[in-house]
């Protein structure tokens, strides 16, 4: 019997394949990207809006019919990172498309599987600073169009701006990330900007040059670059640096710069600082990142994360206000959150510099429950079934379904470890009755 | 964006395309519906990737995801449609093709429980473990369901096994 049953596997085989399985693969890939691209036009609503208005001014002022459309997506890829596997940059990129301007926009996104506190830190801050260049450059543009029409130009002759926004990684470690978010103009390289970014994987703060470099970080720049200025007009006659200016320059620990892939620190002067405009920006290295100890111990400094109990007040794209403790609070959040005024919600936030208020988490109170393990079983089937104790006293036997999530700090569960569940709009009474699907304790 | 799980998943899929388009069609018995589910549970498990915590689970979180796909689709039709012209492209080097094709098409007479397992152990060749792992049940559930299945099987082929 056994025998007949195994020569299936032949059949099996013999299943002829039709050519268009990779036509059907390749669709349903797509398709789901082009519903994530959808998502992210969503979420740019902020940035659309701020156009349009200033499209909607401009019709005002030539009766023209202005249609401000926004084409997203040209492509969606990855690049593989220079580090380890544990937190890898990844980017969206897409592309936006008004009346007066073209950004082709290719934002990073950090990703750190054990410390997500850290990673919403560091992507909030790359999110906010790429949409603040992105809004900044079409207030930029559209003046420029305005001023463009006001002296004789022509709405046909006039060529759309092309702004664009991308990144480059220097450096990663266990410790530290290390890149640069630039722009640049196909108009005026006036607008072009660098943001540089050296950032502690442990504890999401930036690192400045006095982490680095020392305490006397000022005189050790100082001496190093005068030196290097010096070596370099010898070997170079064209290159000329104003060596009086530099000494009398503040050296500012905040000051741009970033880490070279073998771990050399390097120190950047834009245009101008230092140097004649024709000769750009300027580096110097001025020591390693091989020689700098982090910590061992992982400890976010100067930030507290707190959870709290609060109630929603109103929501924008980039700030949430909430009542806590019976004062209003008003978080900046990359999320828009569309909850009814006065509801019940759990949150977690830090004070980022001691004052700013962000926002890592935050659910629908009902949504959510704590319980204390008392019993843990896996039922006929091989599911783990979590039978536990909420604060007020009820019992419940959970496990995991699509849409609910346990949470716990670590790897495993045991009895007496305290758990939070949270869930999607399922009522208390299937709490306690839930088909299992899966389990993950992270 | 597309992360490196995305990546890896997508490189999976095409690596294992005829591994699950013929799963697919060991259920449903004809190309038109496997190839949908192959398609469906391929944008199903992308779209729900990230509810997917450790990528070691990955390769059975999809198998999981395509026999439920293959259950929903024969659900929906109520009725198997056989693609007739697969009996002609099987290969001479089968002995007892008839017969082994009569068995293959018995299994479709059995309740879904007991046709997965024996599909997987049959006719994809797993391992006992690699079966109990996909269906999330442990290893003596899958061997009670394959003995009661075959024995169901024996009944349904008139004792013929």
């Amino acid at each position: 019997m056994d025998k007949k049953l195994n020569e299936l596997t032949k059949l099996h085989n013999e299943i002829r394949v039709p050519k268009e399985l990779d036509n059907v693969i390749d669709n349903a890939i797509n398709r789901e990207r082009d519903n994530r691209v959808i998502t992210m036009k969503k979420t740019n609503n902020k940035l659309l809006k701020t156009v349009s208005t200033i499209a909607a001014s401009l019709v005002l002022v030539l009766g023209l019919t202005v249609n401000s459309s926004f084409v997203f997506a040209q492509g969606i890829y990855k690049i593989p990172l220079i580090g380890e596997l544990a937190k890898m940059i990844t980017f969206r990129q897409y592309t936006i498309e008004n009346e007066t301007s073209i950004g082709k926009v290719t934002i990073p996104n950090v990703e750190i599987s054990d410390n997500k506190v850290v990673e919403s830190l560091i992507n909030n801050t790359i999110n906010k600073k790429v949409n603040e260049i992105l809004e900044e450059q079409a207030i930029l543009d559209a003046e420029y169009k305005k001023a463009y029409l006001e002296t004789g130009g022509k709405e046909k002759d006039f060529r759309k701006i092309e702004t664009t926004v991308d990144y480059k990684l220097h450096y990663t470690s266990d410790n530290v990330i290390s890149f640069q978010i630039f722009k640049y103009q196909t108009l005026a390289s006036a607008y072009n900007e660098n943001y540089f970014y050296n950032i502690n994987l442990k504890t999401g703060n930036n690192i400045t040059l006095k982490n680095v470099l020392g305490e006397n970080y000022v005189s050790l720049i100082k001496e190093s670059v005068e030196k290097q200025m010096i070596s370099r007009m010898k070997e170079d006659s064209n290159l000329k640096y104003n060596i009086d200016d530099f000494k009398q320059m503040e050296i500012d620990e905040n000051r741009n710069y970033y880490v070279q892939e073998n771990g050399d620190i390097v120190i950047v002067f834009a245009k101008y600082e230092v140097a004649c405009g024709a000769m750009g920006q300027q580096e110097f290295v001025v020591g390693s990142i091989n020689n700098v100890r982090f910590p061992d111990e992982v400890t976010i400094i100067g930030e507290e994360i707190f959870s709290a109990d609060a109630k929603f007040v109103s929501s924008t794209a980039n700030t949430i206000t909430l009542i806590i403790n019976e004062e209003e609070l008003t978080f900046e959040t990359f999320d828009k959150f569309d909850y009814g005024k006065g509801e019940l919600l759990k949150v977690k936030y830090v004070l980022e510099d001691g004052k700013k208020l962000v926002m890592l988490q935050c659910y629908p109170a009902s949504n959510r429950i704590d319980l204390t393990v008392e019993k843990l079983s896996i039922n006929e089937e091989g599911k783990i079934i979590i039978e536990g104790k909420s604060s007020d006293g009820t019992k419940y036997t959970t496990s995991i379904d699509e849409g609910i999530k346990v949470c716990s700090h670590k790897e495993s569960l045991e009895i007496g470890d305290r758990i939070e569940i949270y869930y999607d709009s399922i009522t208390d009474d299937k709490v306690k009755n839930i088909v299992p699907y899966t389990i993950n304790l992270k | 964006m597309i992360t490196q799980l995305e990546e890896e998943f997508i490189c999976m899929v095409k690596k294992n395309k005829e591994d699950y388009y013929k799963l697919a069609y060991s259920y449903v018995k004809n190309e038109q519906d496997a190839l949908d589910i192959v398609g469906e549970s391929t944008y199903k498990a992308l779209n729900s990737l990230n509810k997917l915590r450790e990528k070691k689970y990955m390769k059975t979180w999809f198998y999981r995801i395509l026999i439920n796909e293959s259950i929903a689709i024969i659900r929906k039709n109520k009725t198997i449609i056989y693609d007739t012209q697969f009996i002609e492209t099987i290969s001479e080097n089968i002995t007892d093709k008839e017969e082994i094709l009569d068995l293959y098409n018995s299994l479709d007479k059995l309740s879904e429980k007991y046709k997965t397992v024996i599909i997987l152990k049959y006719v994809k060749a797993m391992e006992i473990n690699e079966i109990a792992d996909i269906l999330k049940i442990n290893s003596n559930t899958v061997k009670t369901r394959l003995k009661r299945g075959i024995d169901k099987l024996k009944f349904i082929m008139g004792g013929d096994l």
